[in-house]
């Protein structure tokens, strides 16, 4: 039922050379993000920034602050229920991409102009890791565009408008959105009479 | 009084579409009947077209990392390559509350056909393939299909065709669901290729019925619990009604582990995990399993006891064989808004309204290698889903297989979305059974409760694919017709999650089934199966109109022996 893009556990893994998941082996220490309480801290924020406005330009239609990705990616990064794995791997390509930026440019990568910083993304799209990264970002902005403004993104449905795209009836409230849905899988109870529910 | 004291008439492992017809049944018949269901209950209000809860996040299915299965495929090197879906992502859930998948399944509903009851006898043996004639014929499923009809509420209109199944009342209780203009265009493309189509019965109510309202033809069916009570759910249709019995109830969030037997081939207690972790059983005098094809296998294989050293009613080593889907191939086209009148172009993109279409003509079809008939399938059509993000994840890669982005991705997808509909085609044929296709437990991976996992061997037969290509072609002309561009077909041996089937097989010889003809196992005195898992075919059909009829069926057989 889900149609969530099958991803590969393998994928996780950059995969020059190193043949341990990251998390487990953090062989680029030294540029390795942390997150702070779930939140990026404020250089790998902008790294993302820059990353996510080259993939999502400003035109045509809304931008990156329009569907506000920030939160979403936040949130995404902080929720319990996604693969812990799925998370550090989005981490893991900040560090990676600032580690090929200083490879490649020898610079990092808040420093490169914009035109550097577009012949990085398409380096790292011949590399699986960064082919896998930047797909799980596209998803994250996908869903920052085109989910239910309830969730804080697609500020005044921007995203569907900009796709003339007519959501579904009922929509999404607090009570019935996502996390709070999750709340009757802890019901511990027996029902007998319609009444009940 | 506690409930472990409490002796019910029938304890229901699931709640689901296999579940819902004996629940329903025996509740009204004044038996007490009590329903194990894993899953929490969501109610109508809780669903909504949300995108997030219904196929971004695992809300309606477990999380894999507490509850994985194992795939078992083979490898490039020929190799069977077993891997847990934690790892893959790939997901075998398909929806754990009360009501089970039925919450959001499509509703596309269509009878098995006679032939279907016997296809060995019909078209011989193939070889590689564990094909068995059904201990029933139609004739013994007809008055329950009827049945499915007036209770869980079928829309549609009965025509006449080659293949068409013989029937007990002239027509569907309710009237066919409204439809798009394309559904026309089908129709006349079909017509000039001297093809017949056929509305596609839905279990989705076109008028009110009870309590349950009728569609309101919300665009976002398949995937979503529905808001008005239209679609035949088992949880609407079925478990509401048993509630007002007042001899039913319901136990949400009770994961069942194991069924303990007394040494005498009688099962006498149904072991559960509650919401809290706590394990708890109920004991009854009839258990009734139907946790879908997989977890029903799993459960029984879990079911160690003195005298079932392998499973429960497994002596014969039968439970977890056979295992099916329903699958054969999709295809699509593409309709363009620009090469319509405006008018028509509107006409095309109104959303909500539902194709219906389905192509039966190629139900039986000469083998182009033998020129001998054998067994064909069914084509159907369908708007490609309205799910926005999937949609959009979906053309994240260009035609040469690389990542669009930027300002070509953002172009790409405002014309996707707004220059065009994908008309899309299903094929289904007869999923062959075979050695390769199978449930076993899982020897290293355990669930969040420690127990093993489902471990799911998922072979086919290369006939499958030959004649899924066949039909295949026939539907791609038919999209041709029409006017679509950038038609495809993928024939694939890959089986789709949701519609399972097999495992537990019925027939008269406990030496290659599980089942007798009744659903009743035959190594044990008081376990009944009413979920896919006691088909030996599938049909070349979407499999759930028929596991209703066949529980109502079996609910009957329980009536008479309580
Ligand atoms: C998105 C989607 C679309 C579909 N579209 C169609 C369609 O168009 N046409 C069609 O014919 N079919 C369709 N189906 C398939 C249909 O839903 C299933 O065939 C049908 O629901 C199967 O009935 P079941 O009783 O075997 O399983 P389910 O309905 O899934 O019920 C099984 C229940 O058992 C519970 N369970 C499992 N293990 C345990 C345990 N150990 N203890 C207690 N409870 C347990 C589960 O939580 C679940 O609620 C679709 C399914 C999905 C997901
Ligand atoms: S209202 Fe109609 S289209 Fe919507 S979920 Fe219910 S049955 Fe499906």
């Amino acid at each position: 039922m889900k149609n969530r893009v099958p991803f590969n556990r393998r994928q996780f893994i950059k995969g020059v050379g190193a043949t341990a998941v990251l998390l487990q082996l953090p062989v680029w220490q030294s540029c390795k993000p942390t997150i702070y309480k779930g939140i990026l801290s404020a250089d790998n924020q902008f790294v993302i920034n820059n990353v996510l406005q080259i993939l999502f330009p400003s035109k045509p239609g809304p931008d990156i602050y329009d569907i506000k990705v920030e939160k979403h990616l936040n949130n995404y990064l902080t929720d319990p229920l996604i693969d812990p794995d799925e998370q550090q791997f989005i981490i893991n390509g900040i560090g990676w991409i600032r580690e090929t930026a200083q490879e490649k440019f020898e610079n990092d990568f808040l420093l490169l102009s914009r035109k550097q910083q577009e012949k990085l993304i398409k380096f790292i799209l011949s590399k699986p890791w960064g082919e896998n990264w930047v797909s799980k970002l596209l998803t994250i902005l996908f869903e920052a565009m085109l989910l239910d403004p309830v969730y804080g993104i697609n500020t005044h449905e921007i995203g569907w408008r900009f796709l003339h795209h007519v959501p579904g009836k009922p929509r999404p409230e607090n009570y019935n959105k996502y996390p709070e849905i999750l709340q009757r899988k802890n019901e511990n109870i027996i029902i007998t009479d319609l009444k009940q529910l | 009084m506690k409930l472990s004291d409490k002796i019910f008439d029938v304890c229901v492992v699931g709640s689901g579409a296999g579940a819902g017809p004996v629940i329903y049944e025996l509740s009204k018949a004044g038996y007490k009947v009590v329903v194990l269901e894993k899953g929490p209950w969501y109610r109508t209000k809780d669903f909504s077209k949300d995108e997030m809860t219904a196929t971004r996040r695992s809300v309606y299915t477990p999380n894999l990392k507490d509850e994985p299965q194992v795939i078992e495929d083979l490898n490039e090197q020929g190799n069977w390559e077993a891997r847990s879906t934690y790892e893959t992502g790939r997901d075998f859930w398909n929806g754990n509350c009360v009501g089970g998948s039925s919450n959001f399944m499509s509703g596309y509903f269509a009878r098995f056909k006679p032939v279907d009851f016997k296809l060995l006898s019909t078209y011989g043996e193939i070889k590689g393939a564990n094909i068995a004639d059904w201990p029933i014929d139609y004739y013994d499923l007809e008055p329950y299909y009827e049945k499915v009809e007036r209770i869980v509420g079928i829309s549609g209109k009965v025509i006449k065709h080659r293949f068409a199944e013989p029937r007990s009342t002239p027509d569907f209780p309710y009237p066919p669901l409204q439809e798009n203009i394309v559904s026309k265009w089908i129709d006349q493309a079909a017509k000039s290729l001297g093809v017949q189509t056929i509305p596609m019965p839905r279990a989705i109510l076109s008028q009110k019925k009870g309590d349950r309202n009728a569609c309101y033809y919300s665009n976002f069916c398949g995937s979503y619990g529905c808001s008005s009570d239209a679609k035949g759910s088992s949880r609407v249709s079925l478990i509401h009604e048993a509630l007002k019995t007042g001899n039913c109830a319901v136990i949400p969030n009770a994961k069942v582990y194991h069924l303990e037997t007394n040494g005498k081939f009688t099962v006498k207690k149904a072991w559960y995990y509650n919401a809290i972790g706590q394990k708890q059983y109920i004991k009854a005098k009839i258990f009734v399993v139907a946790a879908q094809a997989v977890e029903t296998s799993r459960l029984l294989l879990m079911s160690k006891n003195k005298e079932f050293e392998q499973g429960l009613a497994n002596n014969n080593k039968q439970v977890g064989k056979n295992l099916i889907f329903s699958a054969g191939g999709v295809g699509g086209g593409d309709l363009y808004y620009d090469d319509l009148s405006p008018d028509i172009a509107r006409e095309l993109a109104r959303p909500g309204v539902f194709v219906n279409r389905t192509v039966q003509d190629y139900y039986e079809l000469t083998d182009p290698d033998t020129g001998k008939k054998i067994k064909g399938g069914t084509v159907d059509f369908l708007f490609e889903h309205a799910n926005p993000v999937s949609k959009a994840i979906r053309q994240k890669w260009n035609d040469k297989g690389n990542l669009r982005y930027g300002e070509t991705l953002k172009k790409h997808l405002k014309n996707y979305f707004t220059g065009l509909r994908k008309l899309k085609f299903e094929i289904f044929v007869d999923w062959l059974p075979t050695d390769n296709c199978f449930v076993s437990l899982d020897c290293n991976i355990k669930d969040k409760w420690n127990d093993p996992v489902a471990r799911i061997r998922v072979g086919y037969h290369p006939h499958d694919l030959k004649v899924a290509g066949i039909i295949s072609e026939k539907a791609k002309q038919i999209l041709s017709k029409i006017g679509a561009r950038n038609v495809y077909a993928g024939i694939s041996g890959a089986p789709p999650n949701n519609l399972q089937a097999g495992g537990c097989r019925f027939g008269n010889d406990p030496a290659t089934s599980v089942l007798d003809k009744y659903c009743k196992a035959h190594e044990v005195n008081n376990l009944y199966i009413t979920d896919g898992s006691f088909m030996p075919t599938g049909g070349s059909l979407t499999y759930t109109w028929t596991i209703y009829a066949n529980s109502f069926r079996v609910a009957d057989v329980i009536k008479s022996v309580l």
